[in-house]
């Protein structure tokens, strides 16, 4: 079974983040830091997520992937934070601590986050070994 | 998983032995409890240790039923999923010289999930205006075969422009309209990024998070305005503007130019020149004058106390020769009644007299009378930009609204009086709040959005970054300014092999150069009306007056003043009479009053006893009329004058 929950591009939680985001680096590193908002809830009514590991318990964590470790783009090219401003002192590469042992589905309960994207690799091309991933989530009625 | 709060394993999980010496007698007994979470697998081992005994080592097991029947606890847990949410990070590294000089470009489009870029033909647009759907127009030749052409339509579309490598995208859609071009066998696709759909399956929730800052009432807007109507009814508060990213994503973008994410030069710009569009000074706003008036039903009410006693029983029956002659509780009651409209008794304390059944020698309680008047509530507001008014004079718009707040009125008038209940919120507090708060935030839109009209359009070389979600700067030809980009269209002729950028920038100015200020856009504290009125407590006096018997027939006759309030006799006397035995100095007047010195009239009776009876009785209790201002139409006024300031972007012409 999937969850309803996941990752959305707006706060109206219209615009699933199923495609993925894609941030565009100029390769003389003029871009900088990119900051991405991404919402995690559920449009569906009266759910929950919580992490599987101890639902109620575990604190829901993202994460971040590299399908590719050692070559493409490296964790470190992303740091996540709750708030805008935390991401100046987010740590490159770790994961985010939700600081909710639960999320409600609705619009209004939805979780924001901030995704501060930098290029690790400058070299002309298009990299999708990066990915966010929430801890396995264990989803039921509230 | 745990037993008995602690850990499983841990040290302190033994259980307590229960008696006797040595284990030889006695209950070991160890209560469990297993708590078990939803993805737990439930296990429970359980290895009993006998200790060293001399003889044999035993274990019983005891089952003790502690009474008939079964305790059940259902448990229902419906799991409804289980998994991992993610998304994708897609790093584009791109030269970005690339986008400033003439390259080789191309294009891919992907068609409900088809890549058709090899069959593109002709030119493809991508025209994107903020606040409003994105448009693509692209033509291809469709494979040799059968097609079913309906089936073109709402399939999703993607372009994405190539170049350096690198994928960029330009539009996220659906098809929306197919033209079919039988004798060239050619299709062209009219897309659209469907964002009135996509706005129309949004809830009012999800709206309003696309678009914080902004306000609805249902009072200045229709009030069945769902999705897309909604989502355009909260733009007109908002000094930005919503719309679809290039990936389909909603974005509230502010119309402030605060950062130009490029600047271009002559050299950029493809003929070198740009095109100024100056707004019209009819189409500017600086000051709108707004009126609301909501009509509300002030519900009004006054109280008065009441109190009457007789006094002393005592005291009047003996004293000062006065009978006593207390009302009946009829009497009281429907003088109480009837004391006006809406007058009604509330908390009645009656007390009784026990030897005269019936009668009562004191009430007291409170007259209660309810009423609803109605309110007018005028709020007179004006928001102006005196930067702009110093500049252009006063050009005013006038925006009006009003609200009429419906109330069951007896709810009030008849139920409320009956239950004393607090007085129930019918003031639309909140709505009216909501309502100044969209006047005023409506006006500052308008004002605004008619300063930032003046456009300067211009052509580059197609620059896939480019958004009308950004700013951008034009240094060329002598325009030097700033501004949002309004509009964006990517052109890529794939015959000519050209691809353009038209960018039309909106420039907010009024030309103003100094210090501005603003106000915040708070509405206003409700006007309002003047308290409930509060009436004097009515004097309750108790007049019993006994009319004597030798004035029965006289001129003047004692009577209690009728017009005070409380209770009020006139006790007339009945005659006993007798043959009259009197002494030889008595005489009587014509009434059978005692005189000396005069004839007797022997044939006059003499009085033995008079009982007393009411000639009349009377039990008042009148309340002060309540003044028209309390009933009338009454139409409490407020103002309230709000400066907003005009963003002034670069804008300047050198000649």
């Amino acid at each position: 079974m999937s969850t309803t929950f996941g990752f959305f591009l707006d706060a109206g939680l219209t615009q699933p983040a199923s495609s993925g985001m894609t941030i565009n680096q100029a390769d003389d590193g003029s871009t900088g830091a990119v900051d991405v908002q991404l919402w995690f809830g559920s449009t569906a009514s009266g759910k929950k997520a919580q992490a599987d590991s101890n639902p109620g318990v575990d604190n829901i964590v993202i994460s971040i992937a590299d399908s590719a470790p050692g070559t493409g783009q490296a964790t470190s090219a992303v740091k996540l934070a709750l708030t805008e401003g935390g991401l100046d002192t987010a740590t490159a590469g770790a994961a985010l601590d939700l600081g909710v042992t639960q999320v409600l589905s609705g619009t209004s309960n939805a979780v924001s986050l901030w995704a501060r994207i930098q290029a690790s690799l400058l070299t002309i091309g298009t990299y999708t070994d990066l990915s966010l991933q929430t801890v396995s989530l264990f989803e039921s009625a509230v | 998983m745990s037993i008995n709060g602690g850990p499983i394993n841990g040290a302190a999980i033994n259980g307590a032995y229960g008696g006797g010496t040595g284990g030889a007698a006695g209950q070991a007994t160890m209560p469990l409890t297993l708590v078990v979470f939803d993805n737990d697998i439930a296990k429970l081992p359980l290895r009993l240790v006998v200790g060293e005994h001399a003889g044999r080592a035993s274990a019983t097991v005891s089952i003790v039923v502690r009474a008939t029947g079964r305790a059940t606890t259902p448990i229902t847990m419906r799991v409804i999923g289980r998994g991992q949410a993610g998304v994708g990070i897609a790093i584009n590294v791109y030269d970005p010289a690339a986008f400033t000089a003439s390259g080789a470009f191309s294009c891919r489009i992907v068609m409900g999930g088809v890549d058709i870029s090899t069959r593109l033909t002709g030119l493809v647009s991508v025209e994107a205006d903020e606040g409003a759907a994105r448009l693509a127009d692209f033509t291809f030749a469709p494979a040799a075969g059968v097609v079913l052409p309906a089936a073109w339509v709402g399939q999703p579309v993607t372009i994405d422009y190539v170049q350096a490598g690198c994928l960029w995208r330009l539009f996220t859609g659906i098809v929306d309209e197919p033209v079919l071009d039988v004798v060239a066998g050619t299709v062209t696709m009219r897309c659209t990024d469907n964002i009135q759909r996509i706005m129309d399956a949004a809830s009012r929730d999800q709206i309003d998070a696309l678009t914080p800052g902004g306000a609805w009432s249902q009072f200045l807007f229709d009030i069945d305005h769902l999705g897309w109507d909604y989502l355009q009814d909260r733009a007109l508060t908002l000094c930005g503007s919503l719309d679809l990213s290039p990936t389909g994503v909603p974005r509230l973008t502010s119309w402030l130019a605060s950062v130009a994410t490029r600047t271009f030069t002559a050299d950029d710009i493809l003929d070198q020149t740009p095109r100024v569009e100056m707004a019209q000074a009819s189409a500017l706003t600086n000051r709108v004058e707004i009126s609301f008036q909501a009509r509300l039903p002030l519900l009004r009410q006054a109280s008065v106390p009441f109190a009457w006693s007789y006094g002393g029983e005592g005291a009047l029956m003996f004293s000062e020769g006065r009978p006593f002659y207390a009302p009946e509780y009829e009497v009281v009651r429907d003088a109480l009644d009837g004391i006006g409209e809406g007058w009604q008794v509330n908390g009645l304390y009656v007390e009784h007299i026990v030897v005269d059944p019936g009668r009562v020698r004191a009430v007291s309680g409170e007259m209660v009378n309810r009423w609803v008047q109605d309110m007018t509530q005028t709020y007179a507001m004006t928001v102006s930009a005196q930067s702009s008014r110093s500049m252009y004079g006063d050009l005013t718009d006038k925006r009006s609204a009003n609200l009429s707040y419906s109330y069951d009125e007896t709810a009030w008038v008849d139920d409320g009086r009956t239950v004393q209940e607090t007085t129930p919120d019918t003031t639309p507090e909140m709505e009216i709040e909501t309502a100044l708060k969209t006047l005023l935030l409506m006006a500052r839109h308008d004002i605004r959005a008619s300063h930032r009209n003046h456009r300067i359009s211009f052509s580059v070389g197609l620059d896939p970054r480019l958004d009308v979600a950004h700013a951008y700067r034009i240094d060329a030809s002598g325009v030097a300014a700033t501004g949002k980009a309004a509009s964006v269209a990517h052109r890529l002729d794939l015959d000519a092999g050209t691809a353009t950028s038209e960018v039309a920038l909106a420039i907010s100015s009024s030309g103003y150069s100094g210090a501005q200020t603003a106000d915040a856009l708070s509405p206003p504290t409700a006007p309002v009306a003047a308290a409930d009125p509060v009436l004097q407590p009515p004097n309750l006096v108790t007049q019993v007056v006994k009319v004597p018997i030798s004035l029965v027939y006289g001129a003047t006759i004692p009577a209690p003043d009728w017009d005070l309030d409380g209770w009020s006799a006139q006790m007339i006397g009945s005659i006993s009479g007798s043959v009259p035995t009197y002494d030889s100095w008595m005489s009587f007047d014509s009434k059978g009053v005692v005189k000396s010195g005069s004839t007797v009239n022997k044939t006059v009776r003499v009085i033995t006893s008079i009982s007393w009876a009411a000639a009349r009785a009377e039990f008042k209790v009148s309340l002060p009329a309540i003044d028209a201002t309390y009933i009338d139409h009454v139409e409490p006024q407020v103002s309230a004058d709000y400066t907003i300031d005009i963003p002034e972007d670069e804008f300047t012409l050198t000649f």
